[in-house]
């Protein structure tokens, strides 16, 4: 206990050991700048301890406090202890807006990145924050939709940044999160927002207090609870945009600082959010001064946040396990549907058919240098083979994804459940990754074989974690977003790296059909059949399966392997779909969605009917891609996105 | 959206097919004899060789982003084929080219190209690796393949002369390094190094870049500001534009002020350059440095 | 032979003890009630009954057999468990509820055969919901949709009912005619049942034996007329109780 109490303080003298150190080698004691300084005066080596390492140490003492608040308050105010703003897609609505205003209106961000920062990261927050209302703030469930609206936001502003090429540099610097600094002003602007914040939260503690006995409790002793979590949400929120705007992407110290205060003891509210803060800064000063003094000695110079990042997976992965008091073990309730089909048969025939006629049409229609049109006979033989070709593989790519996805939200029944949140898409990127960084020149074998390779070991690793905990599916999607977390953290880095190799992976994220042989999409198509028959034959398993593991076990059925079996299945069908389409499409949640909605609900119905509609999905998208910036391909995830998004929050939103 | 049905594919359809094509302008393809070989880029390198040979491609990958960059005009009727990393191939097949020009870049699509054309690819920018001379062998090769020799040859030494000359206009500014950067965000930026097209050609005029540290491609990660501060000597070759609000920061912040070239006014700014340009754009790099120095 | 002998068996969560060195039996045939106040570790010794979680230490046997020898799928055939709260079925009709039943005899690939049909309709038959087959469970009355789940256990031609509260969520009426069905059943067909209840005056009136546990350990096991003497109620629930004998009913409430 005394050792656990010992930590911080040992912590933040380690912190300054290190920050001190840097700042000696830079410059001897002897030599440092009286005050006031005298900018006109000092050596060069003076005003870089003054002008940079030394706002560069408060800055990160300031950043970190701030996140640290920003998840404390996250996480009171949903009673989740998952809350913080990378989970909650907080962070990545600064990013699209950011992005975007860098691009098409760089005027508004002359005099400060913040209004624009606030914004973005306002709308993302709200949006996960509603769908979260819709489950009672189910904290799995409310994880798993912000983790999805950042997905979707990450995928747009990467589709942003290819599309401008090589000069958004800011921008790659940006999303690594640096923290170096140039002058103090980043740290008074910080400091100002701070002060009124922390007051701020020490109101907000006790009415906080009585809502963590729940909506009812805390309505009957009188707390307005909209306007208690309106103003919650908005500091949090704007704490988080604050440091967005001013350093970037820094992730999961909102996370770690409130677990860490929880672990050395606060227990109430006004003692979580006054230890956060502190632990926040103790955190990103120690992972900050780690990289200052490594840079220093001659090492390489990466962004804090990718550090950050790649601590947080772990630090998930550790959390989980004794979080089971405050993660309410029940069985998130699915979506209320339209009510079943009368003959489900007829449903999916009829699907198929549209499917079909959209086949040819998509096929045959297309666009040319001169505008839209049918393709004329003459060029039949030069045309259809390439578009059959690229169709076949993507639809075969998105019949998989929403078999993927069908059998995940009945093995955890968990609405929100995808192959995105599997953390096999971002095994396979880092594999591809791997691949174009070690080979001069590596071919389309050669990068396939790397994403699977990657997948696999994900997948191997998911599965061997939550085989130790009986395969529980709300650890495993947990277990899933940490390894995704952790593999964008390393993509991070390796964009901030700004090797033009970089770009490679950055664009295969972002998904094209245009390398697609012929083989690879009969392989693709082959594929899709066998695991659609396979799961066929599992169809009881998958009917048993949502009611829980009490009622299989009482079944006799063989809970673990089927368990493992299913995911790998879904695994397997993800990557290999990954490989094509790149590692977001929300195919895997959106098919079963509207499978469900049409009334498909017996499990060997809403496997063929989700694997058709996500052919169709994918088949529409490609057609998008192919046509709407012709002769510009635009990336098939995102337009898969794009197309099945919107749909997706209506289902959502249906009560 | 509109669908064809099963029975679309009937002989009228195909008549209204015809006719579409018509209005479209979507021609079936047609392969010239005789005359001078259709060239499509894929590489901008490759396309900006092929246009100081006096070569218009009839296709360039990316064209919307090469026009404003390029040191020569494309010629107006030339057709974009989209991304260079993922070239249109409809657009390529209705070119119908004789040759495609690609590079190192684009191996892994290297396949699918030659089911078109013959390809035509050079090693251009590797690591660590000088690309000037290659640039230069690039003008003689491709002449080669365009059936040309002579003018390949005869653009080498216009080439050698021009530089030559600008190279004597500048030796008055050999005393001091260069330091060829390009502004990320108000605390960090590129450097370009020997294996950069710049800097290539900064060595080729016999003045000395100041970063000899490794880069990877052509320039340095990017690299924080006060990197900047190591090179007190050097001259501050400014590439390409300035945000708005990266301009804004810059003119308060105590260190970018407090660096020597800054203070003492030798830094320079010349216009976004193709960094991954040809020849031409190494000319025009030393011209507009030259214009630069000698204001 | 006993139908469970439970012996030395100790159970533990992390930080805490749920069971402690319990030694009991259960006969064959009846109505068995499990009671004891909250936390006394009923439920939990359910579900070590039934299989779901394996004792820390010591063992149980069923029919004679070690628990942690029956292969799974012979233990569901030959007993069968309901949990505390039954899952939200969603979209799924009775008959397809029911028919899970059968997943302990024809696995996960095997065809339904005539005699699977055939012990699905009996079961949804004995539960008196012959007229339900088609509709979703979903929109089925609690008792009723209670009644599907008995008739899921029902369908899986088990001899021996592991209930866990099946009544705590019903109104008297559906209390009277779920634990009247589990009683004419152990009575008619010679089946056996274990049920977990909170209501005393319920146990009396349908159980033949009683287990009473209190923190973890047994405090009481025997034919239910041991159950309702004011004594052994006081030691369950820490609270005076009197038992009034009318018309041949045995009724219990607290002083």
């Amino acid at each position: 206990m005394t050792l656990t109490r010992a930590i911080l303080p040992l912590a933040l003298v380690l912190a300054m050991a290190l920050w001190g150190f840097t700042a000696l080698r830079l410059l001897p004691w002897a030599q440092w700048p009286a005050l006031p300084w005298q900018v006109d005066a000092m050596s060069v080596p003076q005003i870089l301890l003054s002008y940079g390492a030394m706002p560069r140490g408060a800055i990160a003492l300031l950043a970190g406090a701030a996140l640290g608040l920003a998840g404390a308050l996250m996480q009171a105010v949903l009673r989740n202890p998952l809350a913080d703003p990378t989970t909650l897609g907080t962070a990545a609505g600064a990013q699209l807006a950011l992005v975007a205003a860098t691009i098409f209106t760089p005027g508004l961000l002359v005099t400060s990145h913040l209004p624009v920062a606030f914004a973005g990261s306002a709308l993302t927050t709200v949006l996960v924050i509603w769908l979260g209302a819709r489950r009672d703030f189910a904290p799995v469930t409310v994880t798993i939709a912000g983790l999805l609206v950042g997905l979707m936001a990450a995928a747009i502003a990467t589709a942003l940044t290819l599309s401008q090429g090589h000069y958004l540099l800011s921008l790659i610097m940006w999303n690594g999160g640096a923290l170096t600094q140039t002058d103090w002003r980043g740290v008074w602007r910080l400091a100002a927002c701070l002060v009124p914040a922390v007051i701020l939260a020490a109101v907000l503690a006790r009415p906080l207090m009585a809502l963590s006995l729940g909506d009812a409790q805390a309505r009957a002793l009188g707390v307005r609870l909209a306007g208690l979590r309106g103003a919650t949400l908005v500091l949090a929120v704007a704490l988080s945009a604050l440091v967005s705007a001013e350093l970037g992407l820094i992730g999961f110290v909102g996370l770690a600082a409130p677990a860490l205060a929880r672990s050395l003891g606060a227990r109430s509210p006004l003692q979580r959010l006054m230890l956060a803060p502190i632990a926040g800064a103790v955190i990103l000063s120690l992972a900050d001064g780690v990289l200052m003094a490594t840079a220093s000695l001659g090492g390489p110079s990466l962004p804090t946040g990718a550090l950050t990042g790649l601590i947080g997976g772990p630090l998930l992965l550790w959390l989980l396990p004794r979080m089971t008091a405050q993660v309410p073990g029940r069985v998130e309730q699915g979506v209320q549907t339209a009510g079943r089909a009368r003959q489900p048969g007829r449903v999916i025939g009829s699907l198929a058919l549209v499917t079909l006629a959209l086949v040819l049409g998509l096929l045959l229609l297309g666009r040319g240098p001169a505008g839209w049109g049918l393709v004329p006979s003459a060029l039949w033989a030069d045309f259809l083979p390439l578009r059959a070709t690229a169709l076949l593989a993507a639809m075969s790519a998105g019949a998989l994804l929403a078999m993927a996805g069908a059998v995940l939200q009945r093995l955890t029944a968990n609405p929100m459940a995808a192959p995105e949140v599997l953390g096999v898409t971002g095994g396979a990127a880092l594999g591809y990754a791997a691949v174009v960084f070690l080979l001069a020149a590596p071919g389309i074998m050669a990068l396939a074989l790397g994403a699977a390779t990657g997948g696999a070991l994900a997948l191997t690793g998911l599965a061997a974690y939550a085989l130790r905990h009986d395969m529980a599916p709300a650890r495993l999607l947990l277990a899933g977003l940490a390894i995704g977390a952790l593999a964008s953290a390393v993509l991070a880095a390796i964009m901030a790296s700004d090797d033009r190799r970089a770009w490679v992976v950055l664009g295969w994220m972002s998904g094209t059909t245009a390398q697609v042989t012929p083989a690879t999409a009969l392989a693709l198509a082959g594929l899709a059949l066998g695991i659609l028959t396979l799961l066929l034959l599992a169809a009881r398993w998958l009917e048993i399966m949502p009611l829980g593991s009490a009622v299989g076990q009482a079944l006799g059925l063989p809970l673990i392997w089927a368990r493992l079996a299913l995911v790998l299945l879904a695994g397997l069908a993800t990557g290999a779909a990954t490989l094509l389409v790149g590692p977001v499409s929300f195919v895997g949640l959106m098919a079963p969605h509207l499978a469900r909605s049409l009334g498909l609900m017996r499990p060997h119905h809403a496997l063929c009917g989700s694997a058709v509609i996500g052919a169709a999905l994918m088949g529409l998208a490609t057609f998008g891609t192919r046509t709407l910036s012709y002769p510009y391909d635009l990336p098939l995830g995102l337009m898969a996105t794009l197309i099945g998004a919107p749909w997706l929050f209506i289902l959502l939103l249906r009560k | 959206m509109v669908t064809a049905g099963p029975q679309g594919l009937t002989r009228r359809a195909c008549l209204v097919a015809a006719a579409m094509a018509v209005v479209t302008g979507w021609a079936p393809r047609v392969r010239a004899q005789g005359v001078a070989p259709r060239v499509a880029a894929i590489d901008w390198a490759m396309a900006e060789t092929a246009l100081a040979l006096d070569h218009a491609p009839a296709a360039i990958a990316e064209l919307l982003r090469f026009r404003p960059l390029a040191p020569l005009p494309p010629a107006p009727a030339t057709v974009d084929l989209g991304l260079r990393g993922a070239p249109n191939i409809e657009a390529l097949s209705l070119v119908a080219p004789d040759v495609i020009l690609s590079s190192n870049y684009y191996a892994f699509i290297e396949d699918r190209l030659a089911t078109l054309a013959p390809v035509f690819s050079r090693t251009i920018y590797v690591p660590r690796e000088a690309p000037f001379p290659r640039v230069m062998t690039l003008l003689a090769e491709l002449a080669e393949v365009l059936g040309r020799p002579a003018d390949g040859l005869r653009a080498q030494e216009a080439a050698h002369v021009r530089l030559d000359g600008l190279a004597r206009r500048l030796s008055g500014h050999a005393d001091r390094p260069f330091l060829l950067i390009e502004i990320g965000d108000a605390r960090h930026v590129r450097i370009f190094g020997d294996d950069s097209l710049f800097g290539g050609t900064l060595t080729a005029m016999g003045l000395r870049n100041a970063w000899s540290e490794g880069t990877r491609f052509a320039f340095a990660a990017p690299v924080p500001l006060e990197r900047l501060a190591a090179f007190p000597d050097a001259r501050l070759i400014l590439l390409g534009e300035v945000p708005p609000h990266v301009t804004r920061a810059l003119r308060d912040a105590a260190l970018w002020n407090a660096l020597p070239p800054v203070r003492h006014g030798r830094l320079h700014r010349l216009p976004a350059l193709n960094g991954f340009g040809g020849m031409p754009t190494a000319l025009r790099f030393a011209d507009a440095l030259t214009g630069a120095l000698a204001t | 032979m006993p139908l469970f002998s439970v012996s030395s068996v100790t159970y533990d969560v992390p930080g805490r003890r749920l069971i402690e060195g319990l030694t009991l039996e259960i006969p064959q045939g009846g109505v068995t009630a499990l009671l004891g106040c909250n936390g006394s570790g009923k439920s939990t010794l359910l579900r070590l009954l039934a299989g779901q979680t394996r004792p820390t230490a010591g063992r149980i046997t069923y029919d004679g057999r070690d628990l942690a020898d029956w292969p799974i799928r012979a233990l569901a055939r030959d007993l069968a468990y309901l949990p505390q709260t039954t899952p939200p079925a969603e979209g799924m009709r009775l008959q397809e509820l029911v028919a899970l039943g059968r997943y302990p005899w024809r696995g996960a690939l095997g065809r339904l055969r005539p005699e699977d049909h055939a012990a699905v309709a009996r079961a949804i038959a004995r539960c008196g919901l012959s007229g339900m087959t088609d509709r979703l469970v979903d929109t089925m009355s609690g008792g009723e949709r209670q009644r599907g789940w008995i008739a899921m256990m029902l369908a899986q031609g088990a001899r021996t009912l592991l209930l866990d509260e099946p009544t705590s969520a019903l109104d008297i009426a559906h209390q009277v005619e779920v634990l009247g069905l589990v009683q004419t059943m152990c009575r008619a067909e010679g089946m056996s049942a274990v049920v977990v209840l909170h209501d005393i005056n319920m146990a009396a009136r349908y159980c033949d034996h009683v287990v009473a546990l209190t923190g973890g350990q047994l405090l009481l096991q025997g034919p239910i007329q041991t159950l309702m003497q004011p004594a052994a109620l006081s030691r369950i629930y820490g609270l005076p109780m009197q038992v009034i004998h009318n018309g041949g009913q045995t009724l219990a409430h607290p002083c």
